[in-house]
């Protein structure tokens, strides 16, 4: 398999936009780069994912209860092992496999629990608050202890939704799967979907618990509130200060946390993909017409910038983009747009049937005209799971000759090159700025104009 | 005409097809270039068929143009365009279906023969002032 940044449902051929899932799409080879944030289960409307927060904020507290019947050695087991959950697959690791805790970092942890009063005797509301006292403990640790803790009922959400979707699932033993009634890691039997690369199980998250960033995390401490409201901007403290500072004054802390419970209908998950303001894309078109074909001053690098971040925007959510890459042909650098076929259209389920695209390729050229070197170097690259389905992006309309080259090139190999040029991208804008149609209609005017021109 | 049936067809096509590139030069003023949305170009191929099956081959404005595609993305001003010259069309084949009887009064015409039908004057526009 080809496939460009596969995600697990391209894998297994299952049609469906990032949009329209109620989980984030794993990727095989990498993490989202998201993170579960507890604090928007807490701020939920809805009892389950309160309830999954009072849970997990039992559980963690739980340490505390070993901690205080001097079982350190087994909370520090606990919270090693909770640590890190790569199932899920968040993050920013390239590789989708990260590292636990140490034992220093997990003594210091446990150690807020005998250190301040508060905590010893009440224990955490946000677990999370422990960023803001504890070095090396960030946001993708709190998502992984997040994620651990509430495995169980990930597993469940994440066998729901592939009896929905058809993804196949595979019987799959895990050994570190929390049982919050007993409060110890079991092993047990599940049938989860699986990476067909390295065979390793595969959880699903919900897309309305991920954030960027925590609401509560220490970088939005530090910056929004310990340097206005505590020294007042007069002293400049190092990192490890403030958290010695904080250990030391709980209240502070405390009125940090109550300010963010103020402000929690400011808390919302975070899109997996943002598209461009109308404006911004208004004005991507406008430079992209005001740019010269060719390279001069770097004109071809510009104008492939612009057309990348405008088309990724243009085409959401019903294409979703896989990525950009640059692949070089003869000394020739070729700089493509790879989207993921999520067949959410008929003219794109037409395209998967007929030409075998499970992704597609939309090569950027900024010439004056395109010559049958172009078009044949698109061709030769369209193979395996880029389907024979191709899009030029180029800046003025094919000549007579290169369209009749495109035409051959059906009636001999049926394979399918369209042109999208500076004509196309304009109306492609005008529609996403009017919101009367789609986008990606533009596309499909432009495969019926060029299916009706082949010879029958 | 063919028919009565048809005359009242046609009359009703008319006050149609002129309030809708009335709305569509209204749109067109301020914003030429935005598409039509699905539910729009609907209605202006529902019109565009009518005045096909009324106008035969020669009273059609554009031999090759029937109606949008579905895959079509016109533009406002692209439907004031067509519209007008449907328009234009339409008026035309009105004068040369109403002729005066003896009386002296403006009737249609039906299978070539004059008929009872009254028409108004075709030198009085049933269009609107644009």
């Amino acid at each position: 398999m080809v496939l460009i940044r596969p995600r697990l449902t391209d894998c297994f051929d299952i049609p469906i936009c990032q949009e329209d899932a109620d989980f984030a799409i794993p990727f095989l080879d990498e993490d989202i780069p998201f993170y579960l944030d507890p604090f928007l289960l807490w701020r939920s409307p809805s009892m389950v994912d309160t309830s999954l927060h009072a849970m997990l904020v039992n559980s963690f507290n739980y340490l505390g209860f070993l901690v205080k019947k001097g079982k350190e050695k087994t909370a520090r087991e606990i919270l090693i092992k909770a640590s890190e959950c790569n199932e899920v697959g968040l993050g920013f690791s390239g590789t989708r496999h990260g590292h636990r805790i140490g034992t220093e970092t997990a003594n210091e942890i446990l150690s807020l629990f005998s250190l301040i009063l508060q905590i010893t005797k009440n224990g955490f509301t946000h677990f999370e608050e422990i960023q803001l006292y504890v070095d090396q403990i960030s946001k993708d640790r709190i998502s992984d202890i997040t994620c651990t803790y509430l495995k169980s009922w990930i597993i469940d959400y994440t066998i729901d939704q592939c009896k929905k979707l058809g993804i196949p699932t595979f019987d799959i033993t895990l050994d570190n799967i929390y049982d919050e009634k007993k409060n110890v890691f079991k092993r047990e039997g599940v049938k989860l979907p699986r990476n067909p690369q390295d065979k390793r199980p595969v959880l699903l998250v919900p897309k309305r618990w991920l954030r960027w960033v925590p609401w509560i995390s220490c970088d939005n401490y530090i910056k929004d509130y310990f340097v206005e409201k505590v020294t007042g901007g007069k002293e400049k403290l190092s990192k490890i200060e403030i958290l010695n500072f904080n250990r030391h004054n709980y209240g502070v802390v405390q009125v940090y946390i109550k300010q963010k419970e103020k402000t929690q209908s400011d808390c919302h998950n975070d899109p997996l993909f943002k598209p461009i303001p109308i404006i911004s894309a208004k004005r991507k078109f406008s430079s992209i017409e005001k740019l010269p074909t060719g390279k001069t001053d770097s004109a071809d690098k510009k104008y492939e910038d612009y057309i990348c971040q405008l088309l990724s925007s243009l085409l959401y959510p019903h294409l979703d983009f896989a990525a950009e890459q640059v692949r070089t042909v003869s000394g020739v650098q070729i700089r493509d747009l790879i989207f993921y076929n999520t067949r959410s259209e008929k003219f794109l389920q037409d395209i998967h049937e007929k030409y075998g695209n499970k992704q597609l390729v939309f090569e950027l050229k900024n010439v004056r005209t395109i010559e049958r070197e172009n078009i044949a170097q698109l061709n030769r690259y369209m193979a395996n799971d880029f389907g024979k389905f191709g899009i030029l992006v180029t800046r003025n309309p094919l000549s007579k000759a290169m369209f009749k080259n495109t035409i051959d090139l059906w009636s001999g190999q049926r394979r399918c090159i369209i042109a999208l040029t500076d004509q196309e991208i304009e109306l492609m804008v005008n529609v996403y700025e009017s919101k009367q149609r789609l986008p990606i209609e533009v596309i499909k005017a432009k495969y019926i104009e060029f299916s009706r021109a082949c010879p029958v | 005409m063919k028919s009565k049936a048809e005359i009242d067809k046609f009359i009703k096509l008319m006050v149609q097809i002129d309030k809708i590139l009335d709305e569509f030069v209204e749109l067109s003023k301020k914003k030429p270039d935005n598409v039509l949305n699905v539910f729009k170009l609907q209605l202006v191929n529902t019109v565009l068929r009518i005045s096909n099956e009324i106008l035969d081959k020669e009273n059609k404005p554009f031999p090759d143009f029937e109606e949008f595609g579905d895959e079509a993305i016109p533009s406002n001003s692209d439907v004031v365009m067509i519209l007008s010259q449907y328009v234009a069309c339409l008026d035309k084949f009105r004068h040369e279906n109403t002729k005066k009887n003896d009386d002296r009064d403006w009737v249609w015409v039906i299978k070539g023969k004059l008929s009872r039908v009254y028409a108004p004057d075709p030198s009085h526009s049933i269009l609107s002032n644009r």
